[in-house]
């Protein structure tokens, strides 16, 4: 009996090689959020005064791919009895799974302005960021004071 | 490339009359190992001010609002471990 698993031929090969070359060219263009570009914009020129947005970017991703071949003898129910065909007799059974996902932050940080009076920066207050923040953190302080000034409780009585 | 990679880069200046805007930005880059992935986190920190008299200035940029948040929690921590305090020792 011949239980001999056989590679994936070149077609496989072929399209596992562009899978992962289109992983490669993902991961140089998620590469390029490091970039300084990716955090100041384009220069926006408004009489003698230039403007430039810089932003904060968080971005994260991942891929993932796999591939599995597996190969049985087709055989009779009854037992001790097998059926050959010309030698190939191995049902061949192939899987290729992969996924990937990603995701962008970004966050306006400030507003450079240049003008012929000189250069400075003008922060972005966020406001809604920091009512979010505020209401978290009153809400976690709130439940912190209720567990304090619960009374004990006797674990055995 | 490393797992992390943290680090300070330079943009291309930008001209506004005489003066030359050098831009800042700095990375953090976290590579999943074994994987194909990673976390990248990128931030503006300064920009370089060159004026044409030879002068330099350098400007930090400031996250008011980030700030504001982390002294939030930090301001909620000194008054959580304060009352903690407090309230063990009354008990």
């Amino acid at each position: 009996m011949n239980d001999e698993i056989k590679p994936p031929d070149d077609t496989d090969v072929t399209s596992s090689a562009e899978t992962l070359d289109v992983i490669e060219l993902t991961m140089d263009k998620f590469l390029d959020a490091a970039d300084v570009s990716a955090v100041y914009g384009e220069p926006i020129q408004h009489g003698d005064t230039i403007i430039i947005p810089c932003a904060e970017v968080l971005s994260g991703m991942g891929f993932g791919m796999g591939f599995g071949v597996s190969s049985h003898d087709s055989s009779d129910e009854e037992e001790g009895e097998t059926k050959r065909d010309g030698g190939n007799s191995a049902n061949r059974n192939e899987g290729v799974g992969g996924g990937g996902g990603g995701r962008v932050f970004s966050r306006p940080v400030a507003v450079i302005v240049a003008s012929p009076e000189g250069v400075r920066i003008e922060p972005v207050f966020d406001r809604t960021k920091i009512a979010l923040a505020v209401l978290t953190t009153a809400g976690f302080m709130f439940g912190m004071f209720s567990r304090m000034m619960r009374p004990g409780r006797k674990m055995y009585e | 490339m490393r797992l992390i990679q943290y680090e300070t880069r330079a943009g291309d200046p930008v001209i506004s009359g005489k003066t030359k805007i050098i831009p800042f930005s700095r990375a953090l880059n976290i590579k999943l190992p074994g994987l194909h992935g990673g976390v990248i986190w990128n931030r503006p920190v300064a920009v370089l001010i060159q004026t044409a008299e030879g002068e330099e200035d350098l400007l930090l940029i400031r996250d008011v609002t980030r700030q504001v948040q982390w002294r939030l929690v930090a301001g909620s921590i000194l008054v959580l471990l304060l009352a903690w305090f407090l309230v063990r020792k009354r008990k």
